[in-house]
């Protein structure tokens, strides 16, 4: 289905049909990319979600998902139209994403491939892994020694045993909890599907906790002031990624990268129907 | 070939109605060329992000003269066009950990494997071209920079680049410095300007240094056609630019297009760069 016309997503518009997300307050590390999973509450009990450790591919089911209370829309979809936000202590880009696996339990100090909680859980939507991106979540602090870290990986052509291009990971930038770690592709590649191991180079000298997520990200908030609304929709602007069509099963989650060391905020975004 | 005749067409194509086929990239590149940190860059230039790592693979060094698609490896990978319809940038957004400005662009014909030592003629396509451009190839907007792949020498000099232009006129000549800090680096970039009355570039024959730089590294001649720029005002701050209601209105993608960036840097840091583009068909 689509949208017909301008009056469709007008009226669509004006329905405020609405994901609402709360990011409590966390401690950033400044034009860094973070995580929300973790920073935005449960949806149906208000408290921060627990650390994942078994692989697991996520969903609309999962109380996680901030799209939690939507409804399915078959045989029509829903889309991301629009979006009004306050963001305190800090200026930035809020990402949408469809989070679609994800598992815990890494260790910083290990030096041999692990595959604690791997490979990560088989993806049931963009199951090609076209465009789905593999990155690495802090989720308890890691040593503060910087070394770097890659994983083997299925490609979007399904041939496994790739390797990623080796990241820097641990040191002060990159060892916080909530910090994400994208992983580079090796050439020619385009996606993900799976991911088996993960290796660092040294130890960071914090065990800590961290895990493989796979997603895909659906659109961008951008975010110019703080302790101010921000309200935008993807045509009149401040909303980018065109008008992404949203899976009915999807686990809507954030991610964040701002100006400033602390971020909080309350999130709708607003869903049409077509 | 049909237009998009209203925002309520575009609208339709953007959710996919019309066979607008809408296609959503978002990538992100590391500030890491082949697992190792970046050449940290200059201030005020260019740094190329062709071999920057990333989401969707980096690209290499290109050895003889070619013409990038969008099956290359460096390239964002776009699909083509179906049927007869045409593909347009409607989106562009960014983010970085340094300031500055993000220029998207069409690499239509790269060559690597040039030296800074040489004050001799250097090749690129040839006074008779058996590799030409694919894409734009009236020439017109195009534009030619040299990039570094491997550090060439401490000695400034001037590099020479003969060219045919847009208007068909073979051997035409403009220069531009070479070597020395700022301009010697892996991955820094310098748009090389064209004669005085030129509009773009369909050919270069050739380059030449007036002395060697020093150190014979590796450099290339990229032509490319820019697309968007996009500026990025503070760190941690997004850049994003909407077509739909922005000029210079909805730039055309080419069947094939091999779409990369360049980072005008307003610091000597090396970037982290989160990015989106939004396409549609029509």
């Amino acid at each position: 289905m689509a949208f017909a016309d301008y009056d469709a997503f007008y009226t669509s518009l004006q329905e405020q049909n609405a994901i609402l997300a709360q990011v409590t307050t966390s401690t950033a590390t400044n034009t860094r990319l973070h995580d929300l999973y973790r920073g935005a509450l449960d949806v149906t009990t208000g408290v921060v979600p627990a650390i994942p450790t078994t692989a697991v591919a996520l969903s609309k089911s999962n109380t996680t998902a901030l799209n939690y209370y939507l409804p399915n829309y078959s045989p029509e979809s829903p889309y991301l139209i629009g979006a009004r936000l306050n963001s305190a202590g800090a200026r930035g880009t809020y990402f949408i994403i469809d989070r679609l696996s994800h598992q815990g339990g890494l260790d910083g100090t290990a030096i041999t491939a692990q595959t604690t909680n791997l490979p990560t859980a088989a993806l049931t939507r963009y199951t090609d892994g076209v465009g789905v991106i593999a990155a690495l979540t802090i989720y308890t602090a890691i040593g503060a020694t910087g070394t770097t870290v890659t994983a083997s990986y299925t490609n979007q052509a399904g041939t496994p045993g790739k390797t990623t291009v080796a990241q820097a990971i641990g040191a002060s930038t990159v060892n916080a909890g909530t910090r994400m770690v994208i992983l580079p592709l090796a050439a020619g590649d385009a996606g993900v599907r799976s991911v088996e191991s993960v290796t660092l180079t040294a130890t960071t000298g914090t065990i800590g906790n961290f895990g493989v997520t796979l997603f895909k990200i659906l659109g961008v908030i951008c975010v110019y002031d703080t302790q101010s609304l921000f309200v935008g929709d993807i045509i009149t602007g401040g909303l980018a990624g065109g008008i992404p069509e949203i899976k009915d099963d999807a686990h809507i989650s954030l991610l964040f990268v701002g100006d400033a060391t602390s971020s909080s905020g309350a999130i709708s975004l607003l869903i049409g129907e077509a | 070939m049909a237009a998009i005749t209203d925002l309520s067409d575009l609208i339709n194509r953007l959710s996919g109605g019309n066979s607008g086929t809408p296609e959503n990239i978002f990538a992100f590149k590391a500030g890491r060329v082949n697992g190792v940190v970046a050449t940290t860059p200059t201030i005020g230039r260019y740094t190329s992000l062709w071999q920057y790592d990333g989401t969707y693979g980096n690209g290499s060094a290109p050895g003889a003269v070619a013409v990038p698609t969008n099956s290359t490896s460096g390239a964002l990978p776009i699909t083509n066009p179906g049927g007869s319809r045409e593909k347009w940038l409607t989106q562009v957004f960014a983010t970085c950990l340094v300031p500055g400005v993000l220029m998207v662009y069409d690499r239509l014909l790269h060559i690597s494997g040039l030296s800074g030592g040489s004050a001799l003629d250097q090749t690129v396509q040839g006074s008779s071209p058996s590799v030409t451009l694919t894409r734009n190839t009236g020439g017109v907007g195009n534009i030619a920079f040299y990039e570094i792949y491997s550090t060439i020498g401490t000695t400034s000099t001037t590099l020479t680049m003969t060219y045919t232009n847009s208007a068909g006129t073979g051997s035409r000549t403009s220069t531009i410095n070479i070597g020395a800090t700022g301009f010697r680096e892996s991955q820094r970039a310098q748009i090389i300007p064209l004669a005085a009355g030129d509009k773009g570039i369909r050919a270069i024959e050739k380059v030449k240094l007036t002395a060697t730089t020093g150190t014979a590294g590796d450099f290339g001649i990229t032509i490319a056609r820019p697309l968007a720029y996009i500026p990025l005002g503070a760190a941690g701050l997004p850049g994003w630019r909407d077509f739909t209601t922005g000029l210079p209105g909805l730039p055309k993608i080419d069947t094939n297009a091999c779409i990369s960036m360049l980072f005008l840097q307003n610091a000597a840091t090396v970037g982290e760069f989160s990015c989106g583009f939004s396409f549609v068909e029509a």
